[in-house]
Order: structure tokens, then C-alpha cells, then sequence
């Protein structure tokens, strides 16, 4: 069985190999003084028409046309593909017409999205292993939903049994925006707990104001902070793995069209003799 | 404190998780989704929390584990779950969400393109929306369809999609560049505006040149390309070469080194590497236009103990190209101006030719009145000049010219003694003189009673076109109509009435005829700044003195006859004027050149100038080579024969020169254009468009200069 490292190996083999091999008609091309804008628009807009396809693929898993795992190691190396063919085709310029400007900008959003998808899938995965539990997302509400309904059950039982106020009002006024919704996302795509710290170390600083039952009930509901705080931990991450796509699929399709445009802009306006 | 696990996966604890359904539970988001989800068309299908069933007479409560089982009301009597479900407004599922930006995106992509591309009104939004690019400067003041037939059309988008689909390749668009550029000739599309056996012949010349370097690698796999592109006339469409829409300063004229091989057979690696060696008349196409001899004056020059330096008589012209050569007036005349003044020599322009009239008279013939000096006299030297049989050739009145002349001419007209004795001439050549003597007669009455318009009808039907203005002016050299009848008073005293007689005018008109009393002083003296005399002395004659360097009446006739070379009686104008010892000295710096095609010559007025409109393969700029001395690629010729120098240029052929330099080797040029050092590119001294034609900015000018033309 083929490893990770070797079929990597292979594929980045091969992507080198056919870039050299483009770079070697492009050369050729030029020198024979025809366009070779040709040969690479039209071979950078096949890839990209198979590389939407992919898509398509995922949505007929019925269909027997190879694996999803090998359309998607043929997705990221014919992706990287298509940089070497778009700076061939742009002739290592700057764009300066509206419609190349758009479509150059498409593309490099396209793509960048495309590299910044790989860079997730690769990561996030470890990542959501090192806090929390794993959950599957779309059960991550209802997981709220039962931390906020104990947290709700704890604050009460506080407001029963307690003489004092404090974690009633600290309820009010910090747990019940916290729990009510996902917080923190940016801060946790950056790995820091610095939130949660300071909400947990904000709600230990009442604890001189508690008695020990009241204290009791505080560290549980701390808990329940930090559980929550994974939660959030679990959905920014797996919000990445699936919002990314929110950018990368729908600028596809606007790419191909605007390609079709520019496709018959070029034919229409060629030099002929 | 540890938790328990948020999430279980026993089959009656976890609820199935559908991603991929368009819809989920609007609950779901408040983490409590309804076990039943919503139809797939987006409805909430939320009833009750079971469905209860009855076994025997009861009913029983199925509400799942993970809903917390069994309730303890129970299903109501008539069989109906006791917790109705309160109905959700049911929400997109994530993909389905992605579907629908996707769809907006699209939608939205597919809007603009619309509303650029075919919007009635938008015409200009669309041709900037497709624009590539901004133009050059020389362009930018063109619309789209100047250049391309994709925009001739109201209905462009649609046209463009049937170019795009049927016609792409085989277009026009290079002809609308031609509208403009409309001076490159029918060649303009083929290889560097040559026919295409010109092409193969210089192709032929330049393989057969040594190389010494082996074909680069890079040019080497152009053999594995599709190759240049080109139709089967071998022309190559103008965006080949020439990109458009790559900005304001984008130079549409450049090209490198390894494209302009692309078609050369023979391929090499640089200039110093490999470069064909220079042609071996290089860098002389023809001889110089002023016969001027820089190993003579070298030795003029230190007799007089004067530097000879080149930048005294050559500067480089504005565009700093070619080395222009200063003006008689300013390089020459401090030495050549009195020489000419020394040896300036009149034009005989009219010459009474010696007759032996008592022989006419004596077999019952009359040449009239003819001047007694002229009849007998043996040092009298006149004969008819060049300038009175080409004008007695286009007498109207004397259809039989030639013939006559040929006999004259058999009889002795032009030898020494002339026809100083016609005592054994026939009768009928007697005749033929006879009508010669009454040819020069009516020439003189012409040219006394109606002066230059005699002399404009006689020109323009001796060279059968009419004559310009300032074509006129210079070949009369403004000859003064008086002195004509002064001539005519003097020597001919009755030839009005003579004329006039013989025309059958009335006996009145005859008498009225004798105008003018002669004068008796020579007029040569009276004209010391050149312009027209006459002549009793020697001679009957009128005579015109050159007024020096650039003579306009000189001039005019060497042009014109030149121009007619070979055409009856000009020949000898152009030969008698155009010789090293001639009237002027015209020819003895500016060389004539006898013209490809026709029989005519062309005198060289003006040294070598820049003609802009001219492209050579091959130029060469000054400019910055003169920080060297010039001697460092003009040597002069050790051992130079002066005389080989004189007699080549008295051939007329410009394409025959001995120069008095070394011609120059390719090593020469290598010696500084380097890699490292100077620019060596092909486009430095190479022009792809060979010919002369001019850049032209504009249709309208094009139409312009075709109005003009016709």
C-alpha cells in the first residue's frame, strides 16, 4: 500500500515535471512567435472545468468513477497546477483590462481559498483532538442547549440555597451571553483561552463574597464555563472546515463563466490576417 | 471536576444526523430538534412527540429514549400524543445554504456580464468591460472597430460569439491595421515586406555565410514548435509581432533577440557569437553622392597647413543617424567658389550657324537676310548648338526636322568648318539646309516677338509633357526678350517682314515690321553676375554666364535632360553641360547616375540625407559612436590612386565606388558590442520593415495623402 509521504512524493514529482514540461511549450511557442496564451488559456480552463467537476462528483457518490480521495489529490495538485499555467498565461504581469483584472482577481481568490481549504483540512483535524470533545457539528445547539439548561438548574438552585446575590448576578450579567450562542471564534482559531480564562478567573474573584455551598456550586458552574468554552472550541474549528467552502465553490463557477466571456472576447477580437 | 461526555452514540441516545437534506429543524438552532425534520420541500411536518400505538383497547405512549421515552400523561383517549410538537419555521442545512451563495454568486456574475454585454445604450461600458488593456499613445485616439471587425456591428455581442465560433483565424483584422499603414505596399504582410522570391534570395545569400557558433539550445527546440504562423502566401498577421493593449508606453516594436530568429534559418547565439560577417562592400551600398575625394584633400589641407577633420564637414543629423555633409556655401566655398568664379564658362544658348548663301543664291534658293559675318567668314565658330535643335525640334511648323538635321549633319553642320561650302552639296540637301537656315530664322523671330511662351510651347513638344511653372523659369533663365530682339535687330534687321512675308501677311504689317535698331557693343561684360548677352564677336549668339554655385538655369536643364537622357537632341544638352570642364562645373563634384530602368541620369545636387521614410535592414546611428575618434572605424586607404578615384565616378554607375576608406569588418563592431559592454540586440541595427514608406497616425490622413496624390 502506497504511504502519505511517498504519494506526496509522487505527486509533487509529477506537478514539477508537468510545469517544466508547460514552461518548455510556452518557451517554444514564443519563440515561434505564436501566441502561446492559447495553449495555456485553454488547457488552464479544462483543469479548472475538471476541478469544479469535483464537486459535482461528491454529489453522486453512486457513480463509479474513482475514488473521492483520489479526486481530491487530484483536485489540490491540478490546483497548484493551475498557478503555474495562470502566470503563464498572464506572462508574469499585471492584468490591466477590466475584464482580466476581474478574472485574475477570481482566479487568485479561487485559488488562495482553494490552498487556505488544504491548509484547514490538514490542521484542523489535529487541532480539534487537542480540546474538548469531538462532536459532530451539527449536534453542537443541542449540546448548548443542555449546557445552558444545567447552567440555568445551578443558578437557581444558587438563588434558592445562597444568601447572597453574586452568582445570580454574575449570571445575568456575564453567563447568560456567553452560553446563549458560540463565543469567541476568532480567539479560538487562534488558540487562546485567554477569554475563558478571564471570565472564569472573573467569576472565582466573587468567591470571597460565597459561602462553601455557594462555592461548591460556583466550581461547577466554572466547569460547565470551560466545557462550553471547548464547545465554542469545537465549533470554530469545524465552522472553518465547512464555511471556506462558502468562498471557494460559488467564485468557481463565477471564474468558468467570466473565462467563457474572455474565451469568446479573444476568439472575437484575435488578429487575423 | 470531570463532566460526562456531551455526545453518546448508542442508537437510542443519538439522534440520526442528516447534512446533505436541504432543510433542518428550525428548532434545531435552540437545541431542540424535532425527531421527524422537515419535508424536503422546507414544510414542518411537526405533529406530536410520538405516535402513539394500541395494543388491545389501549393506547401506548412511542416516544424514543432520546426524547426521554415514555411520557407520563400518555396518549389521550382517542389515541392522539398528549405533547403536540409546537411547528418550526424549518432552516437551511449548511450545504444547502452554500447552494444557494453559490447560485447568488453565479446569478450575480452572469447579471453583470449581461447588463455589459448586452445592454442596447452601453456600448462604451462594453467595449472597456472586454478591453484588455489600455492602448499605446499612438493608438489611443482610435475606436474599437478601427482595428477589429468584432465591433463593426450594432449587434456586437452576438457577433462576436459567431467570430469567436466561425470565423476565428480567418479574419481581416491585419487589413484594417493596412487601412492606416496603408504605406507598407502589397508585401506589407510578408516577411519583412519583401515578394517572397526576394526573400528567398536574400535567405539563400546570408545561409551561405559561415557561422561558427552552433544553434543555441532554446532556438534548437523551436524545430519541435508548431512553427511561425503563416498562411499560404507566407504572411503573417501584424499582432505577431506587434502586441496591443499592453499599456501607454508599451513599445508595440519590440522584440527580442530569439523571436527575430525564430524564422531565420540560420540561428546563432549573439552578435559576437555566431553573427553573419558584414557584407563585403559593408558599409558602402553606393558611392557617394558628391564626388569628393578625402585622400586628395588631405593633401590640400596641409598644403594650405590646415587640419583635416572629419567633424568639420560632417555633423550628425537631428535624429543622430547619419553623418550629413555641410553646405557648399559653408564647408566648400572658402576654396571651390572662386575656382567655379575662375573657370566659368558661358552656355552658347543660340548660335547662327555658318552658311554658304552665295551657293543658295546661285541654284535660285533663299535663306534670306543672314548676317554677312555668318556667311563667309572661316573663323567664325558658329554651328547649331544643342539648345537651338532641340528647340527647332519642337517647331510646329517644321514637321521635318529630323530629316533635314541628319543631312545638315551628314553636310558637315557640326563639324569644324560647318557648312562654310555647300558647292558639292545636291540640290535637294541644298534644300534641306535652305529649310534648317529658316527653322533658326523663325527661332530667332519666336523668340523675339513672343520671348519665353515660344520657348514653353517649342520645350514642352521637344519633350512631348508640359512643363511646371518653376520647370519653365529655370530652363528660360528668365532670358530677357529684349536682348532676343536686339539679337534680332542686329543680325537679321529684315526678319520680321522676311517672316512675315513668307507667312503671306498683308504688305502694311510688313512694313511695320522692323522694330528695333541694333546695338553695336558685345553685352558680355554687362552681365559679369551671370544671366543672359549677346554675342557679335565671335559669334552670333546668345549666350547665358552662370551666376555661380548652384545655377538655376543649369541646373534646370541638367535635370530635365537628364530626366530625357536618350530621348532626340537632349542627350547632347546633358553631355555638353554635365562634363567635368562644363559651364559651372557642375559635375565636377556632383555625380551623375545613370538611373535603374531608363536611360535617364540623375545628377546628385545634395550629399547623402536622412529620408525618413526610408527603413533599411540594416542602419547604423552616429550619435553615440562619436565619443571615438573616426578614424577608428573610417580608416583611410594607405595607397590611394587618385585618378582610379576620378575615373570610376566618371561611370555612372552609383553602385561602382572605390572609397577612400577601409570597409569595416564585423570584428570592429564586436570589439565593444558585447555582452557586457554595448547593446547587442537585433533591433540596434537591424529595421524588420524593409522599404520606404511613412508611419501614418490616422485614416483620415491616409485619405488625405491619396487625395493629394491623385
Amino acid at each position: 500500500m502506497i504511504t502519505f509521504a511517498s504519494r506526496r512524493r509522487r505527486n509533487i514529482a509529477i506537478l514539477v515535471l508537468l510545469s517544466v514540461l508547460s514552461g518548455i511549450v510556452y518557451t517554444i511557442y514564443t519563440l515561434s512567435l505564436r501566441h502561446p496564451n492559447f495553449i495555456s488559456g485553454w488547457t488552464l480552463f479544462l483543469i479548472m472545468l475538471l476541478l469544479a467537476l469535483y464537486n459535482v462528483r461528491k454529489k453522486l457518490p453512486f457513480i463509479p468513477l474513482a475514488s473521492s480521495s483520489s479526486w481530491l489529490q487530484f483536485h489540490i495538485y491540478a490546483g497548484f497546477f493551475t498557478s503555474v499555467l495562470f502566470l503563464l498565461h498572464i506572462r508574469f504581469r499585471v492584468p490591466n483590462g477590466t475584464l482580466e483584472v476581474i478574472l485574475s482577481i477570481l482566479y487568485l481568490i479561487v485559488f488562495s481559498s482553494g490552498v487556505v481549504g488544504i491548509l484547514i483540512s490538514r490542521s484542523v483535524p489535529a487541532r480539534l483532538t487537542t480540546r474538548g470533545e469531538e462532536v459532530v457539528f451539527e449536534r453542537i445547539p443541542t449540546f448548548q442547549r443542555h449546557l445552558r439548561d444545567e447552567l440555568d438548574q445551578l443558578v437557581s438552585h444558587a438563588l434558592s440555597e445562597a444568601k447572597s446575590a453574586a452568582i445570580a448576578d454574575f449570571y445575568a450579567n456575564r453567563l447568560l451571553l456567553f452560553f446563549a450562542a458560540p463565543r469567541n471564534f476568532w480567539w479560538h482559531i487562534a488558540q487562546s483561552n485567554r477569554p475563558c480564562y478571564a471570565l472564569i478567573n472573573e467569576f472565582r474573584a466573587l468567591n470571597r463574597y460565597m459561602n462553601p455551598d455557594e462555592q461548591e456550586l460556583a466550581s461547577e458552574i466554572a466547569t460547565l464555563i470551560t466545557t462550553k468554552d471547548d464547545l465554542d472550541y469545537q465549533h470554530a474549528h469545524q465552522a472553518l472546515l465547512k464555511y471556506w467552502l462558502f468562498i471557494h465553490i460559488p467564485l468557481t463557477y463565477s471564474l468558468l463563466l467570466f473565462s467563457l466571456v474572455h474565451g469568446v472576447a479573444v476568439y472575437a477580437f484575435i488578429g487575423k490576417i | 471536576m470531570m463532566r460526562q461526555q456531551l455526545q453518546e452514540f448508542e442508537f437510542d441516545k443519538s439522534q440520526y444526523e442528516r447534512p446533505t437534506q436541504k432543510w433542518v429543524c428550525g428548532w434545531a438552532a435552540k437545541g431542540q430538534p424535532c425527531q421527524i425534520g422537515p419535508a424536503s420541500n422546507g414544510r414542518c411536518r411537526a405533529t406530536y412527540e410520538c405516535m402513539p400505538i394500541q395494543r388491545g383497547d389501549r393506547w401506548h405512549c412511542t416516544r424514543a429514549r432520546s426524547y426521554g421515552g415514555q411520557c407520563d400523561l400518555g396518549p389521550l383517549p382517542n389515541g392522539t400524543c398528549c405533547i403536540p410538537i409546537p411547528r418550526c419555521q424549518p432552516v437551511r442545512s449548511i450545504r444547502a445554504k452554500r447552494g444557494i451563495v453559490t447560485l447568488g454568486v453565479f446569478a450575480f456574475s452572469f447579471s453583470i456580464i449581461i447588463l455589459l454585454l448586452g445592454g442596447p445604450n452601453l456600448k462604451a461600458w462594453r467595449h472597456s468591460f472586454v478591453l484588455p488593456g489600455a492602448l499605446t499613445a499612438q493608438h489611443a485616439v482610435l475606436d474599437c472597430n478601427a482595428c477589429h471587425i468584432a465591433t463593426t456591428e450594432e449587434t456586437e455581442p452576438t457577433k462576436w460569439l459567431y467570430d469567436a465560433v466561425m470565423i476565428a483565424g480567418s479574419g481581416i483584422d491585419s487589413q484594417l491595421c493596412l487601412k492606416c499603414h496603408s504605406t507598407f505596399g502589397e508585401n506589407a504582410l510578408k516577411a519583412h515586406g519583401l515578394p517572397l522570391d526576394e526573400l528567398a534570395r536574400a535567405t539563400e545569400r546570408i545561409g551561405k555565410t559561415q557561422t561558427e557558433s552552433k544553434t543555441p539550445l532554446l532556438l534548437s527546440l523551436v524545430a519541435f514548435g508548431p512553427g511561425v504562423p503563416q498562411n499560404e502566401q507566407g504572411e503573417l498577421i501584424c499582432a505577431t509581432c506587434h502586441h496591443e493593449h499592453k499599456g501607454q508606453d508599451n513599445n508595440l516594436a519590440d522584440m527580442n533577440d530569439r523571436q527575430c530568429q525564430a524564422c531565420h534559418t540560420k540561428k546563432f547565439a549573439s552578435f559576437v557569437n555566431g553573427h553573419p560577417e558584414f557584407s563585403s562592400s559593408y558599409p558602402y551600398r553606393r558611392r557617394t553622392r558628391i564626388m569628393f575625394n578625402h585622400n586628395a584633400h588631405t593633401g590640400y589641407f596641409q598644403q594650405k597647413s590646415q587640419e583635416f577633420v572629419c567633424l568639420n564637414c560632417h555633423t550628425p543629423d537631428s535624429e543622430g543617424q547619419q553623418m550629413l555633409v555641410g553646405s557648399f556655401e559653408e564647408k566648400c566655398a572658402s576654396c571651390h567658389a572662386e575656382q567655379i568664379e575662375e573657370a566659368r564658362e558661358d552656355v552658347e544658348f543660340l548660335t547662327l550657324p555658318v552658311l554658304h548663301v552665295e551657293e543658295f543664291n546661285a541654284r535660285n534658293l533663299s535663306v534670306g537676310e543672314w548676317p554677312a559675318d555668318v556667311d563667309a567668314d572661316e573663323e567664325y565658330e558658329g554651328a547649331l548648338t544643342p539648345f537651338v535643335v532641340l528647340l527647332m525640334s519642337g517647331d510646329a511648323e517644321y514637321p521635318n526636322f529630323a530629316e533635314d538635321l541628319q543631312v545638315c549633319t551628314d553636310l558637315g553642320l557640326f563639324d569644324e568648318i560647318g557648312l562654310f561650302d555647300l558647292s558639292d552639296a545636291e540640290d535637294d540637301e541644298l534644300m534641306a539646309v535652305e529649310r534648317i537656315a529658316w527653322g533658326v530664322k523663325r527661332l530667332l523671330y519666336d523668340l523675339a516677338t513672343r520671348g519665353h511662351e515660344a520657348l514653353k510651347e517649342r520645350l514642352e513638344k521637344a519633350f512631348g509633357q508640359p512643363l511646371d511653372r518653376r520647370e519653365l523659369v529655370a530652363l528660360t533663365g528668365q532670358l530677357p526678350v529684349d536682348s532676343a530682339r536686339m539679337a534680332q535687330q542686329k543680325w537679321m534687321p529684315g526678319l520680321m517682314a522676311e517672316i512675315a512675308n513668307r507667312q503671306g501677311d498683308s504688305q502694311a504689317s510688313i512694313e511695320e515690321a522692323g522694330l528695333f535698331e541694333a546695338e553695336e557693343d558685345d553685352q558680355k561684360e554687362m552681365v559679369s553676375t551671370g544671366g543672359w548677352y549677346r554675342q557679335d564677336l565671335d559669334s552670333l549668339s546668345l549666350r547665358y554666364r552662370p551666376t555661380g554655385h548652384a545655377d538655376a538655369f543649369l541646373e534646370g536643364w541638367l535635370k530635365i535632360t537628364g530626366r530625357f537622357y536618350g530621348k532626340d537632341y537632349t542627350e547632347d544638352i546633358f553631355t555638353s553641360l554635365s562634363n567635368a570642364q562644363a559651364p559651372g562645373l557642375c559635375a565636377k563634384c556632383h555625380s551623375v547616375d545613370a538611373d535603374v530602368g531608363d536611360e535617364s541620369r540623375h545628377i546628385n545636387w545634395i550629399a547623402a540625407r536622412p529620408m525618413p521614410h526610408a527603413h533599411e535592414a540594416t542602419q547604423f546611428v552616429h550619435a553615440p559612436h562619436l565619443v571615438q575618434d573616426c578614424q577608428t572605424c573610417h580608416s583611410m586607404k594607405a595607397d590611394f590612386d587618385n585618378r582610379e578615384f576620378k575615373a570610376v565616378f566618371e561611370k555612372n554607375d552609383p553602385m561602382v565606388f572605390m572609397s577612400n576608406f577601409e570597409l569595416i569588418e564585423k570584428g570592429a563592431c564586436a570589439e565593444c558590442h558585447t555582452a557586457k559592454k554595448a547593446k547587442t540586440n537585433c533591433l540596434s541595427c537591424h529595421n524588420y520593415h524593409i522599404g520606404e514608406f511613412a508611419m501614418v497616425a490616422a485614416e483620415s490622413t491616409a485619405e488625405e495623402r491619396q487625395e493629394e496624390k491623385n
